[in-house]
């Protein structure tokens, strides 16, 4: 009778629209309209529905994990390639050759075929010019900057518990500085935020809201608030950066792979990893048929890039969200 | 047999609604408890979870004592006032239940953000002062509406006869006001204490660095992986509510969440002694009005001053699927909540105390713990003896997740439609109804011409209170809900992660209005049809 009566009213805890059986359930880890974009350029291209549902990356891995059984989505799309390793590992991810994938350095994808990286952005601060220079400080240069005591609750960045950003950010710290003084430097760093938001994208927001004065954020975000006339500057720390190579993957038994196979090809085409730009947040593509791509980006020596390996960073993830989870959150 | 009947009848429906509350609210809960008590044997306390608790119990005794306070003496300016200005004061008090408590954190910061109107002036709003502001306000009506109610009982003759006898003023209140006061005071700290301990969406806002409970649970659902975690906290915050339940089953009559209606006229304004005290209640009554003035100013500005759309087809959708769930969980709560009203009076006194109980510890039952119990029960795969359930919560679920949603908007609507007609059943005097029947007057007769006409209008009230509380409340959705899934309450949530204050208040304010219409269509048109049934009869 309750199934009955929401077929008879039209709800759907997913969107305005139901879901049909040949539509396509996308979980994405990307900034809503990007998500939309993408979905938009698929519908577009093949005619399928879509059913989105938006997820931080964390918080992604974890439903993918907790649904291995009833295989929910069949795609996932966006966010950080370590949680993406986390995911192939414990065999959540189907394994898929697309003929699209020879357009991608095999640095950014797995070896395996279970995942590919679709697009890239640069670690960043997002700082808000007016705001520092109330505070009577210099603009933040580098990660030291940022435990200057005038910045004492004026920093914002999300919770590694719950976005891939903030885990990116929480990673570069132990590549940079080694275990114990990483995590040293982090409980310093997190004394300075004034809350944890949920999602990676949303820093950006903050400080062009005004309600802090720096962010910890992927630089497209913050290009996107001031391209929509936000009094806020993209800042790449002098001393080091990292990058996410956001990612997509057929989810293992996905509901319809064959559908999912289509997607797939699509995301790793030209048209697919250009297809987020229509939202007025440009990724760096990992395809080396597109200019300005990833390869040629770290190419270049612009960004002072350091990093461990993708597994590596996968692998201490748990032991680091626990130590954030006990020593920060609560 | 037309005596065995009814009873039958009564039983089979008591069963009927007793199975459905053990698959919604029973088994959840018990698989809820079981997991805290797993959680607590395998790992013991959980680390840092003393800190989060001494908090929020901090956070909330502050509350209570101030918002108790603030209602009192805002309640005790009502009685004081004039009948027009004692409107003006339940309405902008009372307005506040259609205003969800994360948009009244959203306007703590338009008013004391860093962006915000009175930037430098106020101290930093996010912490402790800028969530027990928030609390205090948006929890202000439970206190000042239910001492309200509580005071429309007293007899102005009283007061006047203490003033002419010479009572000071603290003498009259403390003799004549507070007395009646005793038990719906008690109900509206427990409830308010409980409100401000398990609300997530204020902290979601303004915690900055304090962890509380609530969002400590509200995290560790969204996140996933911390079910352990949650099911602790969730057990928590429902032990406040046990002695309000053991109170009210010691009572020999119903408590006072279940008394009758009483429909009175508003009474006449109560004339105190001059005193410092009657005069400081209305200086803090301006005061509150002002703060509530100047939060929906500071809204009002931050709307204003918004670049770009500040409506999206997204939000329409959004506020189109809240109203349909609310709706279709109305058009399910209803039958049943009468179907018990109507079960309990047929099965005698005894039974009807138990299963009035059952509804109200329902109702009390905390929506943050109600939430977590049907994420941790539904949330993934169950096995059944009839073959595996799939998992009802999330957007990829079965029916994309709408099950659970229903489930949680029908768990309070129950309760509600339940308490309000057996209120209206107590409205009927027991004579008439027997004095009709030996007139004549068949069931059916009596049901439609007597009872509904005394009833409808409560139930009508009800429904639109109902619609109402699932559309802005925060709790249990947002637990049974995707993050940016088209429900009022996660979408505002989602936007207020991103500081986006301007659109959560439009999102919002077009609630506000939908909500106001529809109460007000709901109760216009029972008035209505029951005007004619009650011509034609």
């Amino acid at each position: 009778m309750v199934l009955a009566l929401l077929a008879l009213t039209g709800c759907t805890a997913t969107g305005d629209r139901q879901m049909d059986d040949r539509d396509l359930a996308v979980l994405c880890s990307n900034d809503a309209e990007v998500c939309r974009a993408w979905a938009g350029a698929f519908t577009e291209r093949t005619g399928y529905g879509v059913t989105t549902v938006r997820l931080p990356t964390s918080e992604a891995l974890e439903r993918i994990r907790h649904g291995e059984d009833l295989p929910e989505f069949d795609v996932w799309h966006g966010g950080g390639s370590e949680m993406y390793v986390e995911a192939a590992d414990e065999g959540l991810l189907a394994p898929y050759r697309s003929a699209q994938a020879a357009g991608i350095p095999e640095d950014f994808r797995d070896p395996e075929d279970r995942w590919s990286g679709v697009y890239s952005s640069m670690l960043a601060f997002c700082v808000a010019p007016q705001a520092i220079s109330d505070l009577g400080t210099e603009i933040p240069r580098t990660w030291d900057d940022l435990l200057d005591p005038a910045l004492d609750g004026q920093i914002s960045t999300a919770s590694p518990r719950t976005s891939g950003t903030a885990y990116t950010a929480m990673s570069l710290q132990i590549d940079r500085l080694g275990e114990d003084a990483g995590r040293d430097y982090l409980a310093g760093l997190y004394g300075q935020v004034l809350q944890f938001t949920r999602s990676g994208t949303a820093p950006a927001q903050v400080v062009a809201r005004g309600e802090t004065a720096v962010a910890i954020t992927f630089a497209p975000y913050c290009e996107a608030a001031r391209a929509a006339g936000s009094h806020v500057e993209v800042v790449l720390p002098e001393d080091a950066t990292s990058y996410e190579v956001g990612a997509v993957a057929m989810l293992a038994d996905a509901p319809h792979p064959g559908t999912a196979r289509e997607y797939l090809d699509f995301a790793l085409s030209a048209g697919g990893q250009t297809a987020g730009a229509a939202s007025g947040i440009d990724q760096i593509p990992t395809r080396s048929d597109l200019p300005g791509n990833l390869a040629e980006v770290l190419a270049d020596g612009r960004y002072p890039v350091i990093g461990a390996s993708l597994a590596e960073r996968s692998s201490r993830r748990d032991s680091l969200l626990a130590w954030y989870t006990e020593e920060v959150e609560r | 047999m037309s005596r065995i009947w009814p009873r039958t009848a009564a039983a089979a429906s008591l069963v009927v609604a007793g199975a459905g509350a053990a698959v919604v609210v029973g088994w959840p809960v018990l698989r809820m408890v079981s997991q805290a008590i797993a959680a607590v044997a395998t790992t013991g306390v959980v680390p840092g979870l003393g800190r989060t608790l001494a908090v929020s119990l901090a956070l909330a005794v502050v509350v209570t004592v101030i918002g108790t306070a603030v209602g009192l003496a805002l309640a005790l300016t009502a009685r004081t006032l004039s009948r027009g200005w004692r409107r003006v004061l339940d309405a902008s008090i009372g307005g506040l239940l259609l205003v969800p408590p994360y948009v009244v954190a959203a306007a703590v910061v338009a008013v004391g953000g860093r962006g915000g109107l009175l930037t430098g002036i106020l101290p930093d709003v996010y912490g402790a002062l800028g969530m027990t502001l928030a609390m205090v306000v948006a929890h202000l009506p439970i206190p000042y509406l239910t001492i309200r109610m509580a005071w429309r009982e007293v007899d102005p003759r009283l007061v006047e006869m203490s003033r002419v006898t010479g009572a000071r003023a603290t003498e009259v209140i403390r003799l004549v006001l507070l007395p009646p006061l005793r038990v719906p005071l008690a109900v509206s700290t427990a409830l308010l204490f409980v409100s401000a301990l398990s609300d997530p969406s204020i902290p979601a806002v303004l915690r900055g660095r304090m962890p509380t409970l609530a969002h400590t649970a509200y995290i560790e659902v969204i996140a996933w992986g911390g079910e352990s975690t949650a099911a602790l906290i969730a057990v928590l915050l429902t032990l406040p509510v046990l002695p309000l339940l053991l109170a009210m089953w010691r009572r020999r009559e119903a408590g006072a969440l279940v008394d009758p209606w009483q429909g009175h006229g508003a009474s006449p304004r109560l004339v105190l002694p001059r005193s410092i005290l009657v005069h400081g209640c209305r200086v803090l009554s301006v005061l509150v009005l002002a703060v509530v003035l100047l939060l929906v100013l500071a809204s009002a500005a931050t709307m204003i001053r918004a670049r770009g759309s500040l409506l999206t087809p997204t939000m329409m959708d959004v506020i189109g699927s809240t109203v349909r769930y609310a709706l279709v969980a109305l058009l399910l709560a209803v039958p049943v909540g009468l179907m018990t009203a109507w079960a309990s009076d047929r099965g005698g006194t005894r039974l009807a105390r138990g299963v009035d109980l059952l509804q109200t510890s329902l109702l009390l039952m905390p929506g943050t713990t109600l939430g977590i119990a049907i994420f941790l029960a539904y949330g993934f795969e169950t096995p059944t003896p009839f073959g595996q359930l799939p998992a009802l919560v999330g957007g990829a679920s079965l029916a994309s997740g709408s099950v659970a949603l229903v489930a949680v908007f029908m768990a309070p609507a129950v309760p509600m439609v339940h308490l309000a007609a057996r209120a209206g059943q107590r409205r009927v005097p027991r004579a008439l109804h027997e004095t009709a029947g030996v007139l004549g007057a068949g069931r059916r007769r009596i049901t439609l011409q007597l009872v509904v006409p005394q009833t409808g209008a409560l139930v009508a009230a009800t429904a639109a209170a109902v619609v109402a509380r699932n559309i802005v409340s925060v709790s249990p959705v947002v637990f049974v809900s995707t993050p940016d899934a088209p429900m009022v309450a996660s979408f505002a949530l989602d936007l207020l992660d991103r500081a986006a204050l301007e659109q959560t208040f439009a999102l919002t304010g077009i609630v506000a209005l939908v909500v106001g219409g529809a109460s007000a269509l709901v109760a216009s048109a029972s008035a209505a049809a029951l005007g004619a049934r009650a011509r034609s009869s």
